[in-house]
């Protein structure tokens, strides 16, 4: 995207955003059985924002850099819809099949919302979100009937539109991990779902030989999808920074107590500059390792536990301070403020922690 | 103190020698006052109760009373109160142990608005008639009381509150409102900072009023919070009318009452014994969680976090005990209340971060009905999962509520540097 488009982009989506995403709607939406609004859903499709996927050609994946203005906005209005199940982890690991024609045919899945799909990698008993280790197993039956796959995965985001789901599990024949797609409406599948932090939806899937298709191998896509996952939640961190810190400006601006405003305080606003300045580092950081990730560069894997330490660390930061300068106000379901503050707890718990990252950082080579 | 933070049972730490001292000379023995606390905590906390306790679930008004009730069949649940009002005369040692041993077993919160803050006022600065009509319903948990400071647009900034009561005859007229005030959903009565007086020093006018929240005209409209809760309230009054005889104190003395109160809020926001409570949940967790083929609490990782914490809680409970010593003593360090408020704020948010960063790694499920009941149908997670991210959010507000975190920090300002 050039400057001008970029720019347009973003004003298309404050737009939206004043629209369609006041304090008053995003309860509405949370109240609906999937915890989100088909309609807003329908509606970003219908703006074109599933076609900023579209590849330049077979070898050019899209940008991911074009993506980080739309989870910015949807940071900041902290959006409800999946939009994980068209734009993050599913993308990368397409991008890594090997087949041209089973890419084209999923990506085109993705890009017309007829088949969002579900990153299905994480299991509760491993702990860690980045983990490679996986206890699902695939096989295929004496009978050459296919594969077959079973096991438990956790915390599947945006399980109820998705088509299909990408699967990580160990193929039995190789001993090795590897990923694979079940339709969503698979036999011996089965979801169970529940509430997060955030106020939105995740499912547990449980697996008994569920027929399955085997896609390619799983630690290459799992690093793919999950270096992709981090970036775009990185961007959706700077969204909900942006407004955290604007918020709190114009809070403490308008909030008189002792006869003057709360921001003639000096103390109040090196508070303030604090998480301004945390908020600038993330930004330049964000659009780095966006680059660096388009460029597949060779100081990828680094360079994105790196962003997600920071990120992690900046978000928890100012959310928490955020919460601090509203006094009571920031406690409530009022404001937006204390939303953000929960949404930063579930992007830790879908991400990894700063401390998980720094662990992983200082184990990395 | 390493080694117990990582047992599951009660400290068996040695007794400081100068907290043995002080307790002689106040004529109790401190090693078996605890004990006897541990000993009532691990028998005679109901089953009902109990359950809720081990799996961090919020408590029902019911259970609050029945286990306050409980603490009163020793005389306990208001131990500090003179002998001559139907306490046990403890000093601020006595009463310290007890609240910590007490937030140490993960009992329910005392509603500390009747016991700890009225009753001593109405002690203080109340007359006979008012001891006799409110100090029984308090002692035995019969009338729950809520406090009523803040307003829309006085919190940090007190004492431009606004709520209006008008003399007229033998009763006051009150007009105006409160907010978040605490509980006022499961109260009885409130006592308020009203303002007799306008024009002055706005301190001057301000007066303590006791005022039955079933009297006509008034209105309690729960605040939802994020922690998932209905806990704090919007208080209407319009033309309440209060008889005389429920000021306490003369008009204008509701400013002195005020910060006699807020002192004692403070001290009781230390909540030492909670913060070592919540080090064992940690550890818990922690040793009952893999990380590869090690147990999550062998990571090095994890235990520098966890020394960290233990650092900042051997820290405070030190500081603590120094302040309840000088305190004991009848003396008062300048920076003590403001800074327990805010070290011991702190370092709950502190171990609730790391309790959360641990159960993230599970996924952070929040299933509000378990913080009540055992969640019907499918559970993702632990069963605590529910009831200690409840905790965390509603722990943000430590910092904020009496007296933000900002307004100790210039309170010490004032007194210690002199400014
Ligand atoms: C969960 C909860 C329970 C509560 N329970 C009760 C209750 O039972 N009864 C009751 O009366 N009240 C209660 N309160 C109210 C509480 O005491 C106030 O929220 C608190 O005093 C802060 O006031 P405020 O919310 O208006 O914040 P504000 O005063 O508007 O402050 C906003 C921010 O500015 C900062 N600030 C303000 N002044 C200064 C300054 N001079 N210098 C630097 N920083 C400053 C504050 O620290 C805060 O970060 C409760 C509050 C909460 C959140």
């Amino acid at each position: 995207m050039d400057n001008d488009a970029l720019h347009l982009f973003e004003e298309t989506l404050a737009r939206y955003n004043r629209e369609r995403y006041d304090a008053v709607q995003w309860s509405d939406y949370g109240r609906l059985p999937q915890g989100h609004a088909p309609e807003r859903w329908a509606e970003l499709q219908a703006m074109g924002c599933f076609e900023l996927l579209q590849p330049e050609d077979d070898a050019r994946p899209a940008p991911l850099a074009d993506l980080l203005p739309l989870y910015a906005a949807a940071g900041e209005a902290l959006w409800r819809e999946p939009l994980a199940t068209v734009f993050a982890e599913p993308v990368a690991v397409i991008n890594q099949l090997a087949d041209l024609d089973q890419r084209r045919t999923l990506l085109d899945g993705l890009i017309s919302g007829e088949r969002p799909l579900g990153y299905a990698h994480r299991e509760t008993a491993d702990g860690a979100a980045d983990a490679i280790a996986t206890t699902a197993t695939a096989s295929t039956a004496a009978s050459g009937t296919g594969w077959r796959l079973s096991g438990d995965k956790a915390m599947v985001i945006g399980a109820d539109v998705c088509a299909g789901f990408l699967v990580s599990a160990i193929d039995a024949a190789r001993g090795a991990p590897a990923m694979f797609l079940v339709d969503a409406a698979a036999p011996g599948l089965q979801l169970q779902r529940y509430r997060c932090i955030d106020d939105g939806i995740a499912a547990d899937l449980r697996f008994d030989q569920v027929p399955a298709q085997r896609l390619c191998d799983g630690a290459a896509a799992v690093a793919a999808a999950n270096a992709r996952g981090t970036i775009l939640a990185a961007a959706e961190a700077l969204g909900i920074m942006r407004g955290a810190n604007r918020d709190s400006t114009e809070y403490l601006r308008e909030r008189r107590q002792f006869g003057q405003s709360l921001l003639g305080f000096q103390a109040l606003q090196h508070r303030l500059v604090e998480m301004l300045m945390r908020q600038r580092e993330c930004e330049a950081l964000v659009a780095a390792v966006a680059e660096a990730f388009d460029h597949a560069s060779p100081t990828l894997p680094r360079q994105v536990l790196v962003l997600r330490v920071a990120v992690a660390r900046a978000l928890r930061h100012i959310t928490r301070e955020a919460v601090q300068l509203h006094g009571g106000m920031g406690v409530t379901q009022a404001l937006r403020i204390g939303r953000y503050y929960r949404r930063a707890l579930m992007l830790d718990s879908l991400h990894g922690t700063a401390d998980q990252a720094l662990e992983a950082l200082s184990e990395h080579s | 103190m390493a080694a117990t933070l990582h047992a599951a049972t009660p400290a068996q730490e040695a007794e400081r020698a100068a907290v043995q001292r002080a307790a002689a000379a106040a004529g109790f023995d401190a090693a078996r006052f605890r004990a006897e606390l541990r000993a009532f905590c691990r028998d005679q906390v109901p089953a009902d109760i109990g359950t809720r306790m081990r799996q961090h679930q919020y408590f029902t008004r019911e259970q609050r009373i029945r286990w306050q009730q409980l603490l009163q069949t020793r005389g306990w649940f208001v131990g500090h109160w003179p002998k001559a009002h139907g306490g046990q005369g403890w000093g601020p040692l006595q009463r310290f142990i007890f609240v910590e041993e007490l937030e140490r077993a993960g009992t329910p919160w005392l509603t500390h608005f009747g016991t700890s803050f009225l009753g001593p006022v109405l002690c203080a600065f109340g007359n006979d008639a008012q001891r006799a009509r409110f100090l029984g319903p308090i002692r035995d948990s019969t009338e729950w009381w809520c406090q009523g400071f803040s307003e829309p647009g006085s919190g940090s900034d007190l004492a431009s509150l606004k709520l209006r009561a008008e003399r007229s005859g033998s009763h006051y007229r009150v007009n105006g409102q409160k907010t978040w005030t605490t509980m006022a959903q499961w109260a009885d009565w409130i006592f308020c900072l009203v303002r007799t007086e306008a024009g002055g020093k706005p301190q001057q006018g301000i007066s303590f009023l006791l005022i039955n929240l079933k009297s006509p005209g008034v209105t309690v409209r729960p605040i939802d919070t994020f922690d998932g809760g209905r806990h704090v309230n919007e208080v209407f009054f319009d033309d309440v009318e209060v008889p005389v005889e429920h000021l306490v104190g003369q008009e204008g003395d509701g400013w002195t009452i005020a910060k006699f109160i807020v002192g004692r809020e403070r001290l009781l926001v230390t909540e030492i014994g909670k913060a070592w409570h919540l080090l064992g949940v940690l550890h818990s967790l922690a040793s009952t969680r893999r990380e590869g083929a090690r147990k999550f609490s062998d990571t090095a990782a994890f235990r520098r976090r966890a020394a960290e914490l233990e650092v900042q809680y051997d820290s405070l409970r030190a500081t603590a005990y120094a302040a309840v010593l000088e305190a004991e003593a009848g003396r008062e360090h300048p920076v003590d209340a403001s800074l327990l408020k805010i070290r011991g704020s702190e370092l709950q948010q502190a171990i609730h971060d790391a309790i959360t960063d641990l159960l993230a790694r599970d996924g952070l499920a929040f299933q509000i009905e378990g913080l009540h009941d055992d969640i019907d149908g499918y559970r993702h997670g632990d069963a605590r999962l529910p009831g200690l991210l409840h905790e965390h959010l509603h722990c943000r507000a430590a910092s904020i509520y009496g007296g933000s975190n900002e307004i100790q920090r210039g309170i010490i300002a004032k007194t210690a540097l002199h400014v």
